[in-house]
C-alpha cells in the first residue's frame, strides 16, 4: 500500500502542475485513488478536479502500464475518443492528455466521469440475465452506431481499404507474434496461414473498437452508458467486433443468445455481412488473443512484469481449439460446396 | 530427496505463504502479485508429476504423425539436425533409462518446429485436403492435450 500511497501522491502534485498549466489557471485534485480494473494496458485513476474559478468535475486518468499483454499508445485513443464526442457513439469524453509522461513520469490520458460499473460477474448469474439482455441489445446498437461513423475525421488512425482491412489486422497481429512467441506454435502459424490465404473483403471501412465486450463498457440504471477501454482502436473491417463480442471468456450468451444479439445490431442499422465472413473475424479473435496472452508472458519472461503474466500463454491451447474448430467447420462447409451438385460458390471462409 | 516430492514441495510453499506472508499484506500491488504467485505455484505443483508422461505423449504423436505428412507431401524426413535427433529419442522411447524433462521437452520444441514450417506449408489450402487435415487433427491433439494434462492456464478453476 505504502507503493501505492506515494504513487497517489506523486500523481496529484503532477497532475495538478500538469492541469493547472492546461487550463491557465489554479486546478486542485482531490479524492485521487486507483480504480478497480481487470485492465492490463491502462491504469485508472478517479479524482476530482476543483478549478480556481469554482468549477468542479469528475475525471478518470488512464496511466499508461509499464509492460503487460499491450503495447499501445495513449494517443490514438486519446484522440479517437475526442473525434466521437457529438456522434452519438457512448464514449467517455476525452479532456487532457500527457503522452510525455511529462506529469509524473508516466503517460496518461484523462476523461470526464461516466457512471456506471463494469463487472462482469453477473454474466454468471442467472438473476442478472434479464438486466444484461437489455445491456447486450444496447451494446449492439452502440456497435451499429460506431460502425455507421464517418470515418473521415480519423486520420490520425492508420488508413486502411476494404480490400485489404482484414490482411493488415492480420500482419499487425502476426508481427507481434512472431516477435513474442517463445516456442514455434504450429498451431497458430497454421490459423495465420489459412487466415491470410482467405481474408474476406470488407463491406466499409469503419471506427473499430478492437476490444469490444462485456467488462470494457459501463452500464448504469439497466442501460450502457460508455464503451471504454479504446486501446485497440483502428480503422477496419466493422465485423471484426463482431467476431470479438461473443468469444467464449467473456459471452454473455446466457443472457442473451449471439443470434439475438446480431440481430438486434442489424435492426439498428450494423453493417451487413455474410456468415462466413463473421468466422473468418471469429477465427482471427481466437488467434489475436492468443497472441496477446503470449505478448504477456514474455513481458515476464523477458522483460520481468507482473507474476500475473507468467503463465498466460497457457490459455493459448484453449483459444486454438476454438480457432481449430471453426476452421474446421468452415474446410468441411467447402468441402461439401465442392461436391458435385453442390449450390453456391466456392468459400471456404 | 524423494519426500517431500517436488509437487508436495511446491503446493507446501503455497499453502505457507498463504497461511503466514498474505495475512500481514495489505490490500494493494504486493498483496495482488503475491496472491498470483501462490494460485501459479499451486498449479505447477499439480502439473510437475504430469509433464514427464505429458512430453512422452506429445513426443511420440509429433514422431509418429509428422512423417507420414511429410511423406504424403513428398518431403524427405530430416537427416541430421534437431528434427532428426527429435525423431530418434522419441522412437527410442519407452527407454530403459526415461531421458531427462529437458531432453524431451527439447525434441518436443523440435519437432513443433517442424509442424510449423509443414504448416506454414498446408493451411493455405493449395495442398492436399487429406493431409492438411491430418496435421490439423495433429495440432488439434496437441492443444487439447496441453490444455487437459498441464492445466496451467489461469482461467482454470485451481479445484
Amino acid at each position: 500500500m505504502a507503493a501505492g500511497i506515494m504513487a497517489s501522491t506523486d500523481m496529484r502534485s503532477g497532475l495538478e502542475t500538469y492541469l493547472s498549466a492546461a487550463e491557465g489557471q489554479t486546478v486542485t485534485v482531490v479524492d485521487l485513488a486507483p480504480i478497480s480494473s481487470v485492465g492490463n494496458a491502462r491504469d485508472p485513476w478517479g479524482f476530482t478536479a476543483r478549478w480556481a474559478d469554482g468549477r468542479e468535475a469528475r475525471g478518470v486518468m488512464l496511466v499508461k502500464a509499464e509492460a503487460g499483454q499491450l503495447e499501445t499508445e495513449l494517443g490514438p485513443e486519446f484522440h479517437t475518443l475526442a473525434r466521437l464526442e457529438g456522434s452519438g457513439v457512448a464514449a467517455p469524453p476525452a479532456l487532457w492528455l500527457d503522452e510525455a509522461g511529462e506529469a509524473f513520469g508516466q503517460p496518461f490520458f484523462v476523461t470526464g466521469w461516466v457512471p456506471g460499473t463494469a463487472e462482469t460477474r453477473s454474466l454468471r448469474q442467472p438473476e442478472h440475465h434479464a438486466a444484461n439482455r437489455i445491456i447486450a441489445h444496447d451494446l449492439a446498437a452502440a456497435a451499429a452506431r460506431l460502425h455507421g461513423v464517418d470515418v473521415g475525421p480519423f486520420t490520425h488512425l492508420p488508413a486502411t481499404t476494404v480490400a485489404t482491412a482484414a490482411a493488415d489486422q492480420l500482419a499487425l497481429w502476426r508481427a507481434q507474434f512472431e516477435r513474442h512467441r517463445l516456442e514455434p506454435h504450429p498451431g497458430l502459424v497454421y490459423c495465420f496461414e489459412w487466415l491470410a490465404a482467405r481474408a474476406p473483403v470488407a463491406a466499409r471501412v469503419s471506427v473499430v473498437h478492437g476490444d469490444l465486450r462485456f467488462g470494457n463498457l459501463l452500464a448504469h440504471d439497466g442501460h450502457l452508458t460508455a464503451l471504454l477501454d479504446w486501446e485497440m482502436v483502428h480503422l477496419g473491417d466493422p465485423i471484426e467486433d463482431l467476431g470479438w463480442v461473443y468469444r467464449e471468456v467473456w459471452t454473455p450468451a446466457a443472457a442473451c443468445p449471439f443470434e439475438e444479439f446480431l440481430a438486434a445490431y442489424a435492426d439498428a442499422g450494423g453493417v451487413p455481412y455474410a456468415p462466413a465472413h463473421l468466422r473468418w473475424w471469429r477465427i482471427f479473435g481466437e488467434v489475436k488473443h492468443s497472441v496477446i496472452s503470449l505478448t504477456a508472458t514474455r513481458s515476464f519472461a523477458v522483460e520481468g512484469a507482473s507474476v500475473r503474466h507468467a503463465n498466460r500463454s497457457a490459455t493459448v491451447p484453449g483459444f486454438l481449439q476454438a480457432a481449430l474448430a471453426l476452421v474446421a467447420e468452415a474446410e468441411l462447409e467447402a468441402a461439401g460446396a465442392d461436391r458435385p451438385g453442390a449450390q453456391g460458390a466456392h468459400d471456404p471462409c | 530427496m524423494l519426500n517431500p516430492s517436488l509437487d508436495e514441495l511446491l503446493a507446501g510453499m503455497a499453502d505457507g505463504l498463504a497461511a503466514t506472508v498474505l495475512p500481514e499484506l495489505a490490500p494493494g500491488p504486493a498483496r495482488d502479485e503475491l496472491l498470483a504467485a501462490i494460485a501459479l505455484t499451486r498449479r505447477v505443483a499439480r502439473a510437475v508429476p504430469r509433464l514427464g508422461p505429458y512430453l512422452h505423449t506429445d513426443t511420440a504423436d509429433l514422431a509418429d504423425t509428422l512423417p507420414r505428412l511429410w511423406a504424403a507431401v513428398g518431403l524427405d524426413e530430416p537427416a541430421d539436425g534437431p528434427v532428426a535427433d527429435a525423431l530418434a529419442l522419441a522412437r527410442s522411447l519407452p527407454p530403459e533409462t526415461p531421458p531427462p524433462a529437458t531432453e524431451l521437452a527439447a525434441a518436443d520444441l523440435a519437432l513443433r518446429d517442424a509442424a510449423a514450417d509443414l504448416s506454414a506449408q498446408l493451411a493455405a489450402g493449395t495442398g492436399p485436403v487429406d493431409v492438411a487435415a491430418e496435421l490439423r487433427a495433429l495440432l488439434e491433439r496437441l492443444a487439447a492435450r496441453e490444455a487437459a494434462e498441464l492445466r496451467l492456464s489461469p482461467w482454470v478453476p485451481l479445484r
